[in-house]
């Protein structure tokens, strides 16, 4: 499970130019938000470019720090025990890269041995993994020498080669062709039949609409709607989803 | 611990199979000294043999030159005699290279010598290079010996020996072993060059390693897996410091090298070469090496972290060069600057001088004590600086 409590996340922009002694100006990415993502369930998180989404989910993955409040993952507070949060936790996100200079196979030892796995857990899950998106053929190729579709697979071996309780996803389908994220789409299914928290970030809305039970609409780093994919659809004014979403932030614009 | 090998482990393989890391971490120090001792030596050989055995043209200028001289430059068959009229028509000859050098003497020479005087030759020449001065130097040899004739003959003259014109004769006894004299001014070059080669071993791989993370997207991954960012840190460092060791060591087996396989290098600098690279004298130089790489690696990484991309690490990182050049080179090549108790804690300066000492077989304990301290102090303080400055989320995800 996943708890965000009134999370507030400012960054410092710098000192002004013309006056370098000058208190340095914060902007606020993530103003007082709140939520929570349960197991099972898959949770998206909707928003224009720069509305504070991948803010949102860096503070969840502990990769920065929230300014206030107070996120739960798993039952540990984040900025509290930040290791033991990332033990639980998978991550991936478009700008999602690998090491070229290793093989697909060494790659996903490399996590597994930073997740601190046994090596008989290791190989029996990787053996699973590996069947399961048809790995076995490049295993032991280079990444460099991969296709778009390989390097994809590998990715997703990496995020859950530790079997985590929670996946967060940031816009894992962005830039991808339809065959290479239908491998996403599948894992974020596969991900919530096996009862995993799955938070993600997306600018598809078929997506949406295909894989969401809640959703939370963010805008300018503040949460606007937070509730069930159904209840959304069911109070739509517009007709499509883009049509409705572009309506709601020209609304609180 | 066990995650710092990982990372460690992980981040050695990367860079292993990094070709062009490779290149500048082994291949490039290994070549450069047999290039630079095989190279610049035989180069030189050639050229001043060359230069010795080379046709000079020579003119004589006036008709005051003595006849004795003159017959002695037309005997020697490199020599070839040109006509000028005057210095001015010589003159414009030299500046075209038409001519190496110009010979003159003033009006009443051989009057003057002839009653006991003394008489001017005026040579004419341009010293564009050593080569010049090679030259010059024969010419001058064959009227120094002219001279020394006419001094025996007047002296003879006189019922006077040789002793007379010389009443005081100096005997020079240098108690510099051959080591110490050429150990400082090989010494300088040897440091100069390791101390380098520690930066630019450790450079590469802490460019790709920061920067190139970032440039890659796996950063954001890596800092999501449970491993401290200290533990990353720690990886990185040991792997950047590796490399900067390596590379060092590297070049100096290309000392090794170039003795077995370069036969040019003159005898005496072979030995001295040879006493220098004794196992105590090379342990104590890459002892130094050690805190000097681990403060270029803290430096380096700080600034590939701090990079968004490759090429913008790349950008940053050339001012630093010469901000380790400079001092080095201040260190090794510059005379006159010793290790003391107060050079013994500039940093970088201190352990050139430190390694020339060294070199040389020189050196007190203080002063040394001195350099080993300070110098791991500004490693700590490095490591310390960068391990803050990883903590700091407007670096790492600088956009």
């Amino acid at each position: 499970m996943i708890k965000l409590s009134n999370v507030t996340k400012q960054f410092s922009s710098g000192r002004k130019f013309t006056n370098p002694l000058s208190p340095a100006e914060s902007v606020t990415a993530v103003d007082q938000v709140s939520f929570e993502c349960q197991p099972g369930k898959i949770f998206g998180l909707i928003g224009p470019n720069g509305a504070g989404k991948t803010t949102t989910l860096r503070m969840i993955a502990t990769m920065l720090k929230p300014s206030t409040g107070t996120i739960q993952l798993a039952g540990y507070d984040v900025e509290k025990s930040p290791l033991e949060t990332r033990q639980k936790l998978g991550f991936l996100s478009c700008n999602t890269g690998l090491y070229d200079r290793l093989t697909a196979e060494e790659m996903v030892k490399y996590y597994a041995d930073l997740y601190g796995m046994e090596k008989k857990e290791y190989t029996e899950r990787k053996d699973e993994l590996f069947s399961l998106l048809d790995m076995h053929a490049f295993a032991d190729r280079r990444i460099s020498k991969l296709s778009t579709g390989m390097k994809q697979k590998v990715n997703i071996a990496r995020t859950v080669i530790h079997n985590p309780d929670v996946v967060i996803f940031d816009e894992p389908t962005s830039g991808l062709d339809v065959l290479t994220s239908k491998n996403i789409v599948e894992l974020i299914k596969r991900c919530k039949d096996e009862g995993k928290t799955i938070i993600f970030s997306t600018h598809r809305f078929g997506e949406l609409k295909l894989l969401c039970d809640d959703i939370a609409i963010i805008h300018n780093g503040k949460l606007f709607y937070n509730g069930t994919y159904a209840e959304f659809e069911a109070n739509m004014k517009e007709e499509t989803l883009e049509e409705e979403f572009i309506r709601l932030t020209e609304e609180t614009a | 611990m066990n995650r710092i090998v990982t990372i460690f482990k992980k981040e050695l393989i990367d860079t292993v199979r990094d070709r062009k890391a490779m290149f500048f971490m082994l291949v490039f120090p290994m070549l450069v000294f047999p290039l630079l001792i095989g190279g610049v030596t035989s180069i030189q050989l050639k050229i001043m043999e060359k230069e010795q055995e080379k046709q000079l043209k020579v003119a004589i200028v006036g008709k005051s030159f003595p006849a004795e001289l003159t017959r002695v430059f037309l005997a020697d068959t490199s020599i070839e005699i040109l006509k000028a009229t005057s210095f001015e028509e010589a003159d414009s000859l030299i500046k075209l290279d038409s001519l190496d050098i110009a010979l003159g003497a003033e009006t009443g020479f051989n009057s003057n010598i002839t009653s006991n005087k003394s008489g001017v030759i005026h040579l004419h020449f341009k010293t564009e290079d050593e080569m010049v001065k090679i030259i010059k130097k024969r010419i001058s040899g064959k009227i120094e010996a002219y001279a020394q004739n006419i001094r025996l003959e007047r002296l003879t003259a006189l019922k006077l020996t040789e002793e007379f014109s010389d009443p005081v004769s100096i005997v020079e006894t240098d108690l510099a072993t051959a080591r110490e004299r050429l150990g400082k001014t090989i010494g300088g070059m040897l440091p100069y060059i390791f101390i380098l080669f520690c930066f630019m071993g450790a450079m590469y791989p802490a460019i790709d390693l920061g920067a190139g993370e970032k440039e890659r997207g796996t950063l954001e991954t890596l800092l999501v897996a449970p491993a401290s960012r200290m533990e990353i840190l720690y990886g990185k460092f040991g792997v950047i410091t590796l490399s900067g060791l390596l590379s060092s060591v590297v070049s100096l087996l290309g000392i090794f090298v170039s003795l077995q396989f370069v036969d040019e290098i003159p005898p005496e600098l072979h030995a001295i070469v040879s006493d220098i690279l004794q196992p105590s004298t090379v342990i104590l130089i890459m002892s130094l090496m050690i805190p000097i790489t681990l403060l270029f690696a803290a430096l380096l990484l700080i600034l590939s972290i701090y990079a968004k991309s490759f090429k913008e690490a790349q950008s940053i990182i050339t001012p630093l060069n010469i901000a380790v050049i400079f001092p080095v080179l201040i260190g090794s090549l510059i005379p006159g600057i010793h290790l003391n108790i107060t050079t013994a804690i500039i940093p970088i300066i201190n352990v050139s001088l430190a390694c020339k000492e060294a070199i040389a077989g020189t050196g007190d304990f203080l002063p040394f004590s001195l350099v080993y301290i300070s110098s791991f102090l500004y490693a700590f303080v490095g490591i310390y600086a960068c391990s803050k400055w990883i903590q700091k989320e407007n670096i790492i995800f600088r956009n």
